[in-house]
């Protein structure tokens, strides 16, 4: 129903904010209040450092905590007062609920520089759901760094909110040379709602792991193809060294890495009762044990917070921010939403249009003649090329590797050929 | 939540001491290394990148020789990555395209150094690693003065050791020495031990050093102070961090400037640009001739496969030309006709052979015979 309400009023903002612009209403620190609407231009004194500086820009958003004169974030503890008003234009006020229906809170649309010296107000969410490789992938996190990185500077919070069940070891590596190459300037948070494998090395490459309360984290053992074909223990153990030294440079311990990739390994652990120290062990001499030989871990919300394996339980933004000590729930845009959104669109398409176009380039088709119907192969193999190039280093995952891609040229240029003979 | 509070304070910390992120780098020393336009020494930057002769070719620098002499540089930087992996961690999967990893010409290590050590004698030089696997660490290890990046690694290689396929211990013995004779030149180069260098390409010697003051002498055997390499079926792989404390590098240093300030030089200016540039500019090009050369291989296969009936001789002439312009492209470029060799397994004198029988049966044609079609010779089979 909230969600509903939330869509409705969104809806309506937006559509009414087009043609008119919203009054807005500002209480300052000293109880002294300002009326007026949103998009006008005002004239904004706020003092800082006990320096005095006046503002003159149009008023995009206002909070009870602050106002986005002119893109620029300004809080009201800093406002001393508030002149002006000019005629308002338009409004670029939106929201968005999140890509599953999940409640989220309003997302401004205007670019938010943090102000020098200020923590972030808000945070940037980025999607990363199905398999490593294909839909979750380096790409979109790069994206989003870029994007923050310009409009944004460093000191930004960006989370990953994480629903898969892994995939490709070889783009979880650059993944993490993704993130590890921003980690430097920005605060990586996972989110998790599922994170099995790839996906659960993915969560250890963040600063921190908040877990909703269904969320589920671990089951990283690598195999190839087959499930039966795990890789060689020599390969294993690497694996779990590589693991452990990405859990080294967050505040996790590194020594949960092991059971959940060996079912021999063995992880427990202890709290002292006086001080709520974390000990953890690598065999199962802890209190706690978590996972014994034959076992493989994977974590649940509540074990992981009960062992000091994650950082918080939240299943709604407001909850996330509470955790996060962000005052409220802000998306400052949604810049990684629509990103993921645009690629997870692309690849079902081409999940439904792919084995359709290869059926036809290999001669399923319709057409009066022998002519036309050699004519709607080309067409078909030309599309698939088309495909090849958006997809781009997904391409492979989805059967357009360089050989297949050489194929269906040289296939084309056979058609072209029969076609000719046929004139 | 435990990490919000670790994480207010080093948000603080960037906050109020930098404007960006990028104002961490203005702690690094080297920063006050200045590049001008006219002042300071001349510094020539050659990069060799990629893979070991193809990317990096003596060809390519003996044909910048006398350009380099013109501009008379104050120092050379040899910027080096020359590797088989990412990272340790693609080592240990083993995911890296065999294609681009790096090969084993001893002959071609001789004459890069060649160049740099008889034809540019007079340039002082420095080379700095940024990553390098066989080959190309051999090749490194025969400067004296040489710097590697924080990450980097001096990886050796098995490539050489095709003599430990012979039984009979005598000739393995010969032949093992044909092969590793050139770590010897490469180390009297450089001023540096014989074991160190040959440690690095064979792998049956092993390797120890021995501090002798502030230098150490390296030996094969396991005698020294510090062992880097057992022997049978062991192989050093050198860290950056291990290169420097052993003295094999003048220390770690992660860019041009970290090297300029270790050589005592703050201020200085590029020359040759446009020599770097074409070396830069070398290993794209001879990759988009690669592509052309398997193009040119496609289409004379397609043109045999079509050459039938009537179209005989027309597809033949077709197939012709497109290996005639191979044989140029392979003939003009050393880097493509190698990875053609590699890829392919086609080589100048098979595709001459081609050409030959090709022209045999357009003659046939023109005579009235027929042709033989579809397969067998470069008909319509000629790809790899």
């Amino acid at each position: 129903m909230k969600l509903f309400i939330t869509l409705v009023t969104s809806a309506t903002c937006l559509l009414c904010t087009t043609l008119f612009a919203a009054p807005v209403s500002i209480t300052l620190e000293d109880g002294t209040k300002w009326t007026g609407e949103l998009d006008q231009t005002v004239t904004v004194t706020i003092s800082k450092k006990g320096k005095t500086e006046e503002i003159t820009g149009t008023i995009q958003r206002a909070t009870d905590a602050y106002i986005i004169l002119d893109g620029d974030l300004i809080m009201l503890e800093e406002v001393v007062a508030i002149s002006g008003g000019d005629a308002p234009a338009t409004d670029t006020t939106t929201s968005e609920d999140s890509p599953d229906g999940e409640e989220e809170n309003a997302v401004t649309k205007q670019v938010v520089h943090a102000p020098e010296g200020e923590l972030a107000k808000g945070v940037f969410v980025l999607p990363l759901y199905e398999m490593v490789g294909t839909y979750f992938r380096p790409h979109e996190i790069q994206e989003l760094v870029d994007h923050v990185d310009e409009e944004y500077g460093p000191g930004q919070i960006i989370i990953l909110d994480i629903k898969s069940g892994g995939g490709s070891v070889k783009v979880w590596s650059d993944i993490r040379d993704t993130i590890f190459n921003a980690r430097d300037r920005h605060r990586f948070i996972a989110w998790i709602r599922s994170a099995g494998s790839g996906a659960a090395a993915t969560a250890f490459l963040c600063d921190e792991i908040y877990y909703r309360s269904s969320g589920y984290v671990g089951a990283i053992t690598m195999y190839s193809g087959s499930i039966e074909n795990v890789a060689p223990d020599w390969q294993l153990y690497g694996w779990i060294k590589e693991l452990q030294g990405v859990l080294a440079k967050t505040s996790h311990t590194p020594a949960v890495a092991g059971c959940m990739v060996k079912s021999k390994e063995q992880f427990s652990y202890s709290v002292d009762p006086e001080t709520g120290k974390f000990t953890y062990f690598y065999d199962s001499s802890g209190d706690e044990v978590l996972s014994t030989t034959g076992e493989n871990l994977m974590l649940t919300a509540d074990e992981a917070l009960k062992a000091g394996l994650s950082d918080g339980t939240a299943d709604t933004g407001e909850q996330l921010a509470v955790l996060l000590d962000l005052e409220e729930w802000i998306e400052y845009d949604t810049f990684g939403r629509d990103i993921a959104k645009k690629w997870q669109d692309t690849l079902k398409e081409f999940e439904e249009e792919g084995p359709k176009l290869r059926a036809q380039l290999q001669g399923d088709v319709d057409g009066r003649t022998a002519k036309q119907r050699i004519g709607n192969q080309i067409k078909a193999g030309e599309e698939l090329l088309r495909w090849a190039k958006k997809l781009g280093e997904t391409g492979p995952f989805m059967g357009l590797s360089e050989e297949t891609i050489i194929m269906i040229k040289t296939a084309i240029e056979n058609l072209k050929h029969q076609r000719q003979n046929l004139e | 939540m435990r990490n919000t509070r670790f994480f207010t304070v080093v948000l603080l910390l960037v906050a109020y001491s930098a404007h960006t992120s990028f104002a961490f780098q203005a702690d690094v020393w080297s920063d006050s290394v200045t590049v001008t336009d006219d002042d300071g020494p001349g510094v020539l930057i050659i990069p060799m990148r990629g893979q070991m002769h193809t990317d990096i070719h003596h060809d390519l620098y003996e044909n910048m020789v006398d350009r380099i002499k013109e501009i008379d540089p104050d120092l050379i930087l040899i910027e080096l990555k020359s590797r088989d992996f990412k990272n340790e961690f693609h080592t240990l999967m083993g995911w890296g395209e065999r294609i681009d990893f790096n090969g084993y010409d001893a002959e071609d290590l001789i004459d890069i150094r060649k160049v740099f050590k008889i034809q540019l004698a007079d340039y002082p030089q420095i080379v700095l690693i940024e990553d390098s696997a066989g080959a190309s660490t051999v090749l490194a290890l025969s400067w004296p003065d040489i710097y590697m990046a924080d990450g980097a690694y001096l990886h050796s290689t098995f490539l050489s050791s095709d003599f430990n396929n012979i039984n009979a211990e005598d000739t393995r013995g010969k032949i093992r020495e044909f092969r590793m004779v050139h770590t010897k030149t490469l180390a009297e180069y450089a001023g540096r031990d014989y074991a160190l260098l040959r440690a690095f390409a064979d792998p049956d010697v092993p390797l120890s050093g021995s501090w002798v003051g502030k230098d150490v002498v390296w030996a094969d055997n396991l005698e020294g102070d510090l062992v880097l390499d057992q022997g049978v079926d062991f192989m050093p792989h050198l860290s950056s961090t291990i290169a420097a404390e052993v003295d094999i590098t003048k220390g770690n240093a992660n860019d041009r400037e970290d090297v300029l300030l270790a050589e005592g030089i703050r201020v200085y200016h590029l020359v040759g640009e446009d020599i770097t540039q074409e070396l830069a500019d070398h290993t794209t090009q001879w990759r988009k001739d690669f592509l052309k050369a398997e193009k040119m291989l496609r289409d004379g296969e397609k043109y045999g496969g079509w050459a039938r009936g009537e179209d005989t001789a027309r597809y033949l002439r077709k197939q012709l030309a497109e290996y005639k312009k191979l044989l140029k492209l392979l003939d003009k470029s050393k880097p493509v006709a190698a990875r053609i060799g590699r890829k392919h397994r086609i080589s100048e004198k098979t595709l001459k052979q081609w050409i030959e029988e090709i022209e045999d049966q357009l003659e046939q044609l023109k005579n009235g015979g027929r042709a033989p079609g579809g397969s067998g010779g470069p008909i319509g089979g000629g790809g790899g």
